[in-house]
């Protein structure tokens, strides 16, 4: 399959590239690794005719720690993400996702922002980012404004970015002590699938009782986007954390997707694995709060 | 010589005897890395997708977006349009709508009526690629659409649309020895299961196409092929040339898993719209289009019933499979019943197969037709056998071993069976006996399950055979050059053959250049396939090898004064056995240095008559079962295989550990979806959505071991095939490893997690 044609802008700094997404609007797409969106292009079902790498723009590929969060620049390689100290140390659950995306050659050229802009119901990465309650810094030539990373996706493909805007940077406040997250996704092969199900949770425990203060359950390839997981939620927090206490979230995170049928799976198979994967994703952040 | 490394050589036999096996060897048979492995790693080797001409256009051809449909219009005014596109050839026009067949059913090169999706309808060829395929985008073609039946089970309902006039049944093929409803009455216990395999695609890493030049009359088409003398003689037939005017060239290519056997329509195309430019035509595959119309391995419908006595021996086995090879004449059915008919000793044997057409892309040979799903069958039973009379699964198969062919005519006797082997020395180091204890006792209370299999198998062939022709040319320093028409398809034919030619002469194989693949300039051999490479062009390999030895002696006699009866081939230099002080250093023999070279022409001998020559394999796993999720990890793997001799100890483990990889694929990943109630269509043309394993899918612990029994009868070199055979048992012993592990007997391919969760949930419901 070839791509059909298009003109290629190189900006070399965030201005420049703002710019250029001003002139063009919705003719043009930033290219942030294109693992999802030269595939697209080559099977012809989008065609923009302007694309905007941001490959030049060396600010987006940072990954800097400013008081209690953890800011990545869009352009950070998957690669980076899965191997990162740093990432493993604060945001385990992030490089879980990152571990699990693609292959090492997907996730040679795979960006954080370009796994969030892409906004794939499956994604490997939206849902630890929204369980730990992340946030993104986008930029146009407009201005510039941060959005809670749950208010992004609209659908498969479909998010709250205007078309002049590209996204810079992801904040992810830093667990404290008594938090912890954790993510796990499943499919018919190890690496380089699409999800059949994908969970990740986060809990963050009182210091005194060790009641669950906060809990937040994000399931991917359920719906249209990522979606949290209300009532699983509400099981957990003020209750004290034990197996009984995740096998009934487990339960209620069943009841909370509207899961669909289609060829890579079963409606049945996809409620049934939200439990499994909602019980064990739970345990690993339990797990990880409770290392202090 | 110059490039001898000092190693004994073996004693040259006399003009008309035939050379005997090998007694030792100092380079066949140790782990060898491939004579070619720096040009493949670096990216040199010049594959034919690499091939790039002065003055080449780009070829494209346009496919049948509809599984069934009349081609009632084609419009290349638009296509002719765009710029630098410079021919555009479709149906109807007699000299380049040519005649093609798939076996006896006619068609033509762009057929009037599309029995498959992808069915080649109209070809472009342009200044680039991406001209190309817009002009083969720009052709109008009025399409009269028909209903289609893309699912086998309903091609013989009555109501079901016709794939070919004549009906939807291509053929019954029956067997059967012995009288089955007696077997039955005397076994203990008598089993019936259906079972089914699901189609695979071989979709091989480099894409299926080629380039076609004229010179003049003369036709070169560099290939990607498993055989260039086949390609050769079709593209002669078809375009009613001369063979001497044909010149297919395929030195490197990557991979075919038998999809590259066969000629295809591309290749003719791609021959028309250089003739009709008067350029070179490059026109390879797009990924979607190998999917669609480049072969598979097509879906098995298989019942089984099988008889057996409480000491284990069989009474009876009667099978019926339905099978499709697609739109044509394809092998749907093709070798699927021969394991029930050959591999375990039983009197009384009943096989029935049908082969129907469906809407769907042609099957190809895959390696080793017809095997894995007998297998999948035919394994699964015996293990339900075992279980029924209590007996374990490996003594019951030994129980049924045999030591002839009861499937073919005249019952011969395998010229080597180590079958037993396999089984007994597979069984001792996998720790088979306390791996089952384990599994039998684990606490059936955990989420985590293992679980323990095998299985066994025989290859319908694998002894290769006549005819086969090889040039062995020894240079004045005594390095030299083998020229042999044998395709590489990956497996190490190439450095097998170098061994065999410096093991006979005593040369560093370094030193031994090949030329190979060329109808052009190398000598003729049929394709690679079958397991049969090896086999077959080892011992020519080595007869040619063994003509100049014999040759280099007359010219020492000569020069030497001394009978040639009387001399010796050490690899350095000649000596007279009578008298060990003659002696003459081979680059100093006159001849030699007068001529330039000494060649050997070398052919393959006939096999043995009266007896068959087949590979033998069984093959032991353990297995992880998740029975919340449904997920299957595949711990280990160990293959035992009877292959004769073996070659090279490192290609050997690399077919094993390729061989259980697509093995594993069948077991668990791979499956063509078909969108048969609506469309017809493929759905998972590409590899992200069709599922290939990758490396987290399988063990890194597969472990090859050789029952090596060298097998003098079947050829000079005494190897057989091992290509195929490691790859028969694979996911029969994973399907068996899964029943260890959790008592469900998984009849229909793939085990994947969504599968296995349904059939674990429904396991619990009925308690």
């Amino acid at each position: 399959m070839l791509l059909p044609k298009f003109d290629f802008h190189e900006p070399a700094s965030v201005e420049e590239a703002c710019q250029v997404m001003a002139e063009f609007k919705e003719k043009a797409k930033p290219l942030a690794g294109g693992t999802d969106l030269m595939v697209n292009m080559k099977k012809k079902i989008v065609s923009p005719e302007q694309i905007v790498s941001l490959g030049r723009i060396d600010t987006l590929k940072d990954l800097s720690r400013e008081n209690g969060t953890l800011k990545i620049g869009a352009c950070f390689t998957v690669a980076d993400l899965a191997v990162s100290e740093t990432v493993q140390k604060l945001v385990s659950a992030l490089g879980s996702g990152g571990r699990a995306l693609g292959s090492p050659l997907v996730r040679n050229l795979a960006t954080i922002g370009g796994n969030i802009g892409s906004a794939r119901p499956a994604a490997d990465l939206p849902p630890s980012l929204m369980a730990y309650g992340a946030r993104l810094s986008i930029e146009s030539s407009r201005g510039s404004r941060e959005l809670d990373i749950e208010k992004f996706f609209k659908g498969p493909g479909m998010t709250a970015l205007a078309p002049d805007e590209v996204i810079t940077a992801i904040h992810v406040d830093i667990p404290g002590p008594g938090a912890g997250a954790g993510y796990i996704n499943i499919g018919v092969r190890r690496a380089q699938d699409c999800n059949i199900v994908n969970v990740a949770s986060f809990l963050a425990l009182d210091e005194k009782d060790g009641a669950v203060k906060t809990a937040r359950i994000v399931m991917g390839s359920v719906g249209p986007t990522p979606m949290r997981a209300p009532t699983a939620e509400k099981v957990l927090v003020g209750s004290r954390p034990d197996a009984s206490l995740f096998a009934e979230a487990a339960a209620a995170a069943e009841q909370d997707c509207s899961p669909i049928l289609d060829f890579r799976g079963s409606a049945e198979y996809r409620r049934a694995m939200v439990g499994v994967l909602t019980r064990r994703t739970l345990e690993i952040a339990l797990k990880e709060a409770q290392r202090g | 010589m110059y490039y001898t490394e000092g190693l004994p050589v073996p004693e040259t036999p006399s003009p008309g005897e035939t050379p005997g096996p090998w007694e030792r060897t100092d380079v066949v048979g140790k782990p060898r890395p491939r004579v070619d492995a720096y040009e493949r790693v670096s990216g040199t080797a010049v594959y034919p997708s690499d091939i790039v001409l002065p003055r080449m256009l780009y070829g494209a051809i346009l496919r049948c977006p509809h599984p069934h449909a009349q081609v009632k219009k084609v419009d290349t005014t638009a296509a002719e349009a765009p710029p630098r596109v410079r021919a555009v050839i479709g149906p109807g026009d007699p000299k380049t709508d040519l005649p093609w067949s798939f076996r006896d059913v006619k068609t033509t090169l762009f057929p009037k009526t599309c029995r498959f999706e992808g069915e080649p309808v109209a070809a472009v060829a342009a200044e680039t690629l991406y001209q190309a395929w817009d002009a083969a985008g720009a052709v109008r073609v009025d399409y009269k659409v028909l209903p289609h039946v893309s699912d086998e089970r309903r091609a013989l309902e009555k109501d079901a649309p016709k794939v070919h006039e004549n009906g939807n049944k291509l053929k019954t093929d029956t067997y059967s020895r012995g009288d089955v409803e007696k077997g039955f009455f005397e076994a203990d216990v008598v089993l019936e299961q259906h079972y089914r395999t699901e189609a695979e695609v071989h979709t091989p890493l480099e894409l299926h196409g080629c380039v076609a030049n004229w010179d003049g009359d003369v036709l070169t088409i560099w290939e990607s092929t498993q055989g260039v003398y086949a390609v050769q003689s079709r593209v002669a037939e078809v375009l009613g040339l001369p063979l001497s005017k044909v010149r297919v060239i395929g030195h490197y290519m990557g991979g075919g898993f038998g999809s590259k056997l066969q000629t295809s329509r591309y290749s003719i195309v791609a021959a028309l719209l250089a003739k009709k430019t008067g350029r070179p035509v490059k026109s390879f595959l797009p990924r979607e289009a190998t999917f669609l119309a480049m072969g598979n391995r097509p879906p098995s419908n298989m019942t089984l019933k099988a008889g057996v006595k409480k000491d284990g021996t069989l009474t009876a086995l009667s099978f019926t499979c339905l099978g499709t090879g697609g739109a044509y004449p394809a092998g749907g059915t093709s070798l699927v019943d021969w394991q029930i008919r050959d591999l375990y000793l039983c009197p009384h044997v009943r096989t029935e197969c049908t082969d129907v057409y469906i809407n769907a892309g042609p099957a190809r040979p895959f390696r080793a037709p017809g095997h894995p799903q007998c297998s999948w069958a035919l394994e699964q039973m015996l293990d339900a056998l075992a279980e029924a009379i209590g007996m374990d699964p490996v003594a019951l198969r030994l129980k049924n071993v045999p030591d002839y062919s009861q499937g073919r005519e005249g019952n011969p006797p395998y010229t080597t069976t180590g079958l037993k082997q396999c089984f007994k020395e597979g069984a001792r180091r996998f720790g088979w006996e306390k791996a089952r204890r384990k599994t039998a006792g684990q606490e059936k209370k955990g989420h985590l399950r293992r679980g323990v299999g095998m299985a066994g198998s025989v290859w319908f062939v694998g002894g290769g055979g006549p005819p086969s022709t090889v040039i062995l040319k020894l240079f004045s320093d005594g390095s030299a050059n083998l020229n042999m028409g044998a395709s590489d398809i990956g497996t190490g034919t190439k450095t097998v053959m170098a061994m065999v030619a410096a093991e006979e002469l005593g040369l560093r194989p370094e030193m031994i250049r090949i030329e190979h693949a060329d109808t052009g300039t190398t000598q003729y051999a049929t394709p690679s396939g079958g397991s049969k490479t090896v086999p077959t062009e080892a011992p020519t390999v080595r007869d040619a090898a063994v003509q100049v030895k014999r040759r280099l002696l007359q010219m020492a006699a000569e020069e030497m004064d001394l009978p040639v009866e009387d001399l010796r081939y050490t690899g350095d230099d000649i000596v007279s056995r009578s008298r060990p002080d003659r002696r003459i250093r081979i680059v100093d023999i006159s001849g030699l240095k007068r001529q330039g070279v000494v060649v050997g022409v070398g052919h393959r001998g006939p096999n043995p008559e009266k007896k068959t020559v087949n590979p033998f394999c069984a093959q032991f796993c353990e297995v992880e079962v998740n029975t919340r999720t449904g997920e299957l990890r595949i711990l280990r793997f160990l293959s035992t295989n009877e292959s004769g001799r073996v070659m090279n100890r490192l290609t050997f483990d690399s077919q094993v550990i390729g061989g259980v990889t697509m093995g594993i694929g069948l077991a668990a990943t791979e499956m063509r979806i078909l969108d048969a109630n609506r469309t017809g269509k493929m759905v998972n043309r590409n590899w992200h959505d069709y599922k290939l394993p990758t490396s987290l899918d399988v063990p890194a612990d597969i472990v090859g071991v050789p029952i090596e029994m060298p097998d003098a009868e079947a050829n000079i070199s005494g190897a057989k095939g091992l290509g195929e055979p490691v790859t028969i048992p694979t996911a029969a012993a994973v399907a068996n490893a899964v029943y260890d592990a959790v008592g469900i007997r998984i009849t229909e391919s793939p085990i994947n997690p969504l599968k296995l969760s349904s059939l674990l949930e429904q396991q619990k419901k009925e308690g």
